[in-house]
């Protein structure tokens, strides 16, 4: 039995962590007692090739994501970073090069931007700041393995479109639905299923909404920053 | 016809979006976006109706309209339904 803290929530992991070397170190807690438990199976405690480590990983992620909504969140597939206290999502569908378009972004800030996580942060609100979604860095960061533990207050989130020429459009909440949702993890049960609707509305609602029309040049950055950010 | 799965309704950005919920969910994964008139079309289906039954039960909350123009509205939001396997 071990305890860990991923996004503020404590939980209790029953079974090997072998393979989930993230988990194990760096959303280790210092807690003793978790909210809840998570049971890994016995048949992944031994050997695994890649697509074991996959499916153990996979219910591990779902058993944590399946809780998320009494914690007021959700798992948001983006990949997510900072820039001195401004959190930024870049969504897109799988293959539209959502994480090379945030390593151009990188290149142009240097250290000035922190990658949160590249592939699937999860999104918390909390009772206090009602407006602001925090979002978390997570073990489940992509193959590339950008990201680290910390939360950044979610500013904007972006809806990344390849294309010749580079140019951002505002977006409205309701133009997003589709997107959004097509991103979000969704629970089964009907009341969770409500509730992480709920925080959709609320996301879509606190965060400015961008549609950023791209090619993979350094200059595909620029334009996109310079247009959020309000730079000259 | 009616519906197979359980659905939640709420309100995302003034919209009504539909979510079907259950384990058992296999062909449909996603979620559908409505206007108030469908969302009552789901609401009636959650019983076993026909299409002619669900025009009567609209006419009846909308008298406005008429019979024609219900079975018109019906038949196209079932059919949208049929299409991603949510009735039975």
């Amino acid at each position: 039995m071990s305890i860990h803290t991923v996004a503020d929530i404590n939980f209790e992991i029953q079974g090997s962590l072998r393979f989930m070397r993230h988990l194990r170190e760096e959303y280790a807690s210092n807690e003793t007692k978790g909210d809840f438990i998570i049971d890994v199976p016995e048949k992944f405690s031994g050997n695994l090739d890649e697509e074991g480590v996959a499916e153990k990983n996979d219910i591990i992620q779902r058993s944590l994501a399946r809780k998320l909504s009494e914690y007021d969140a959700i798992l948001l597939h983006a990949a997510t970073f900072d820039i001195k206290g401004n959190g930024v999502a870049f969504s897109a569908l799988s293959g539209t090069g959502k994480t090379t378009h945030m390593n151009l972004w990188q290149r142009l800030l240097g250290d000035r931007m922190t990658v949160v996580n590249g592939d699937k942060p999860i999104v918390r609100f909390f009772d206090d700041e009602p407006e602001t979604p925090y979002a978390y860095g997570t073990p489940w960061n992509g193959k590339e393995r950008l990201g680290c533990n910390m939360r950044t207050p979610l500013k904007h989130i972006c809806f990344i479109e390849r294309a010749k020429e580079n140019f951002v459009e505002k977006m409205d909440p309701k133009e997003a639905i589709d997107r959004i949702f097509n991103q979000v993890y969704m629970p089964k049960d009907p009341v969770a299923v409500m509730k992480t609707m709920e925080l959709i509305n609320r996301l879509i609602h606190s965060c400015n909404l961008w549609k950023i029309h791209c090619n993979m040049n350094i200059s595909a950055a620029e334009t996109a920053y310079n247009t959020i950010f309000k730079e000259k | 016809m009616k519906l197979k799965y359980e659905f939640v309704i709420n309100q995302v950005a003034d919209q009504n979006v539909a979510v079907p919920v259950g384990e058992d969910i296999q062909n449909f994964s996603g979620f559908l976006k409505m206007n108030d008139i469908g969302a009552e079309i789901l609401e009636i289906l959650k019983n076993d109706v026909t299409v002619e039954e669900i025009a009567a039960e609209m006419l009846k909350k909308h008298p406005d309209s008429n019979m024609e123009e219900a079975l018109e509205t019906v038949q196209g939001f079932v059919a949208q339904l049929k299409e991603n396997g949510l009735v039975e």
